[in-house]
């Protein structure tokens, strides 16, 4: 009974200082867009910056973010926070056009394949909505399969079991391979302006190619506070890991 | 005597060492063989390269051979271990096939191999290479002689035999057989020396049509198909094409393939492989006049149209006109050169090219360019985009020609900002579509901010998931149970037994003061609960039949003697109601209750 209480207790607590942090957030969001619209881009990044420690994880935050790091001249944060809002909701147009905006802005160009083709589809629902989408597909056989045990099952009955099933096998597979991705696939943003890629996890290693600022890598491996990160052309190479942010 | 007998040993050990290297140089043979000496063009000759040794022999190096006048296939290596006697020999086997480039005699070089420091070679074989041509072959036939290149050739048809310079020229290369071919592909592709040449058709399978050529049924396969334009001018030669394939054997005589009943001789395995070769074909190729030839015409040969239009006609300084500009022809378009727009008022951004290749009705080469220029109008006021010109040669009429687009009027307006504030970029048209000329702005403010946890982090949404299987496996369990009540009514009774007999001894209850009404129902519940659990008639279930059944099925023997005496007393109330008072009634009403709970307990 105690145990249930500190429990009970417990939830609670982290409930009101989850409250308390929403409302915290909801406040510096509001200060930091009025800094925005009146110029004051770097004040507008510091409201934001400090709205997204409460834990708050939003795709407006995130994006005026992005917003007030370009305009006030930090490149590879905006990209980082235009790259973390689409996590959220790939589909934004906003977050998108600023996005490509970033790319052709910065120095290295990466190629766009990210939204387009069939890789562009793949991309396009969110991991949430591919597993709502599974699920529905299972509620439908447990409802089907419930009715069929006091129903005779008629032809009617077969086609829906063999499409849901088809449905919740499909919906599996994909969701089952994005949840994958997202679990295995570590990218990064390069916020230095020009960082050094070397050979090896030291600076006295050679080195072997040069990225600037709001370049997207691929992060293979970590040692020693060094990253070993590729390009979308596949060159690889390690670089000091204050110089990247994980999105 | 030992001064003289170990000047010996070294002698006897050079003997021994001369003896065992004559030996050891006895033991490897090298020697060539063919299956023919002489053959058609067509025909497969098999050259076998066969080492001996007495030793194993796991790493034999490739033979050095001269066989630059045919064709080689292979070779394909076989190694044989023969025990004879008691001595073991060790045979490897090279097998080439060769094929004969030309008609002639031909010498197959001898072939050299390094083996243990010694060079093994074989002897020189002449062959010779007949051919016979395809204009006999009607004679032949009458003469009931045919040769393989009668039922079987690589026809090469040009669409013409004189061309200018540029102008397209089809070529097509047909299989022509008479009976059912295995494996066939190419064996030589020509290179066409002299031509820019685009593919138009390559066969993946055959695809035959039945045609009669020269009076003799033949299954005609397109092979390939390619448009070539020659480079310069003079006399150009288009290389043959050969065709690899195999021949079934084991026809039978007296059918459409009797020309091939050589095959049926045992010399011939269960397949002959031929190769079958396309006649040279010549082209003529004529220079360009140079009457009439245009100042802007750059090679272009065939007939060509050109065509332009803007989009749209009327717009603000700074907004983007889309200049779409096609030429498009059966010739080669490519050697047209980019038009050069450069109109006054607008700035031009890099055109966007893209080539769409096709074929003309003729069944020849067709292509067109599509051109898309992005034009930005730098001032206000009317402006012209100039006539798009193409100039070129139409063989068919022997002259050049001109195509031109007309004049495009583009009237533009002022616009919100002025040029000289916009940023400028190096961009192409999609790139000026996507970026704008600056970020989007931010989003509004918002009464809450999300908190968003992926779903497949979320513990609740995890325990619905294995909430659906219980649920299912109880309902399951529930339909069971009620099916099993409908149609199982001894286990139905047992299921109610107790909701029965507790309605019974509630009526006991309620009759506690009536001494009769009691004792029967008191009775009445206990019998008709034995009944039940038991599936038996409670009408016929007297109290000597209650206490077999129970000791039938082994209840204890006290419950027995209680339920037994319960009984007894019962009946004896209902009799002599009388002797007995309330507390009496309703200590047996308790006994009666306990007892009934031990008996479920006893069956279940």
């Amino acid at each position: 009974m105690r145990r249930l209480l500190i429990l009970i207790l417990l939830t609670m607590a982290t409930t009101l200082v989850g409250v308390r942090g929403q409302t915290a957030a909801v406040g510096l969001y509001a200060e930091g867009n009025a800094f925005y619209r009146g110029g004051e881009f770097a004040a507008a990044r510091q409201r934001y910056l400090a709205a997204v420690k409460t834990g708050v994880q939003d795709v407006n935050l995130f994006y005026n973010l992005g917003n007030a790091c370009f305009k006030s001249e930090h490149l590879g944060e905006a990209v980082l926070w235009y790259e973390r809002s689409l996590r959220l909701d790939p589909r934004d147009e906003d977050v998108l056009a600023n996005l490509r905006f970033a790319r052709r802005v910065k120095r290295d160009q990466d190629p766009e394949d990210d939204g387009e083709g069939i890789y562009g589809l793949y991309l396009w629902p969110t991991l949430n909505e591919l597993f709502v989408a599974t699920s529905l597909g299972l509620i439908g056989l447990f409802i089907t399969a419930c009715w069929r045990l006091w129903r005779r099952p008629g032809l009617a009955a077969r086609v829906v079991v063999v499409s849901l099933s088809v449905w919740v096998v499909g919906a599996g597979v994909f969701t089952g391979t994005r949840l994958q991705r997202q679990l295995t696939l570590t990218e990064a943003v390069v916020l230095v302006e020009e960082g050094t890629a070397r050979s090896g996890p030291e600076s006295a290693q050679t080195p072997v190619f040069v990225v600037h600022e709001g370049t997207k890598v691929v992060v293979e491996r970590r040692e020693d506070g060094w990253l070993l990160v590729r390009l979308a052309n596949g060159l690889g190479g390690w670089l000091p890991a204050k110089d990247v942010a994980i999105i | 005597m030992r001064r003289s007998e170990s000047r010996w040993i070294p002698i006897v050990v050079a003997l021994t060492l001369v003896a065992l290297s004559a030996e050891v140089a006895a033991q490897n043979e090298f020697h060539a063989a063919v299956d023919r000496v002489r053959a058609f063009q067509s025909e497969a000759i098999r050259l076998t390269l066969t080492l001996t040794s007495t030793v194993s022999l796991p790493h034999v190096p490739s033979p050095n051979l001269d066989l630059s006048d045919f064709d080689v296939f292979g070779p394909s290596v076989s190694t044989v271990t023969n025990l004879i006697n008691g001595r073991i020999s060790f045979e490897r086997e090279l097998v080439y096939t060769l094929y004969g480039r030309k008609v002639g005699r031909f010498r197959i070089g001898s072939a050299s191999i390094e083996l243990a420091g010694k060079t093994l070679t074989t002897a020189a074989i002449d062959v010779e290479i007949v051919g016979r041509s395809r204009r006999a072959r009607g004679t032949a036939a009458e003469g009931g002689q045919q040769t393989m290149e009668e039922v079987i050739f690589v026809r090469a048809v040009a669409d013409r035999e004189t061309a200018y310079v540029g102008q397209q020229v089809v070529v097509r290369f047909d299989l022509c057989y008479r009976f059912n071919l295995r494996d066939v592909g190419f064996a030589e592709i020509p290179t066409f020396t002299g031509f820019w040449v685009k593919e138009l058709f390559v066969a993946q399978r055959l695809a035959p049509e039945r045609e009669i050529i020269d009076g003799v049924a033949f299954n005609v396969a397109p092979l390939r198909r390619v448009a070539l334009f020659p480079t310069s001018a003079g006399a150009h030669t288009v290389e043959p094409l050969a065709v690899k394939c195999s021949v079934p054997q084991g026809r039978s005589r007296g059918s459409l393939l009797d020309a091939f009943s050589m095959f049926d001789e045992p010399i011939f395995g269960r397949s002959q492989s031929l190769m079958v070769r396309s006649e040279p074909l010549v082209v003529e190729v004529l220079p360009l006049p140079d009457r009439g030839r245009p100042a802007g015409f750059a090679g272009a040969v065939g007939r060509f149209r050109v065509s332009a239009k803007a989009q749209p006609l009327r717009v603000r300084v700074g907004d983007p006109v889309t200049l779409r500009i096609e030429i498009e022809g059966d010739g080669n378009v490519q050697s047209i050169p980019l038009p050069d727009m450069a109109p006054s008022g607008f700035e031009v951004y890099s055109p966007t090219v893209e080539l769409e290749e096709g074929q003309s009705p003729s069944g020849g080469y067709a292509a067109r360019t599509k051109l898309e220029y992005i034009l930005i109008p730098e001032q206000r006021g009317g402006w012209q985009i100039p006539a798009v010109t193409v100039s070129y040669f139409d063989p068919e009429a022997d002259q050049y020609r001109t195509s031109s687009t007309a004049r495009i009027d583009i009237l533009t307006e002022a616009g919100d900002q002025q040029t000289d504030t916009a940023p400028v970029y190096d961009l192409t048209r999609r790139e000026i579509e996507q970026l704008g000329r600056d970020i989007r702005h931010i989003k509004p403010d918002a009464p809450a901010l999300g908190v968003r946890q992926p779903l497949y982090r979320n513990g609740l949404y995890w325990v619905l998931h294995g909430l659906l299987p219980l649920a299912y496996v109880g309902l399951l369990a529930y339909q069971r149970h009620r099916r099993r009540l409908e149609g199982d009514e001894a286990y139905a009774r047992r299921r109610r037994a107790r909701g029965e007999a507790s309605k019974r001894l509630s009526a006991a209850r309620d009759h506690l003061d009536d001494g009769d009404g009691f004792h029967a129902a008191l009775q009445d519940a206990v019998v008709v609960y034995i009944a039940d659990q038991l599936n038996r008639p409670a009408p016929g279930l007297t109290r000597d039949t209650c206490r077999r059944l129970l000791s039938d099925r082994g209840l204890p023997a006290p419950l027995v003697d209680g339920i037994d005496g319960l009984l007894e007393r019962c009946e004896f109330g209902r009799f002599a109601p009388a002797d007995s008072g309330v507390v009496e009634r309703q200590a047996l009403l308790v006994e009666g209750e306990e007892l009934v709970e031990s008996l479920r307990e006893a069956l279940s």
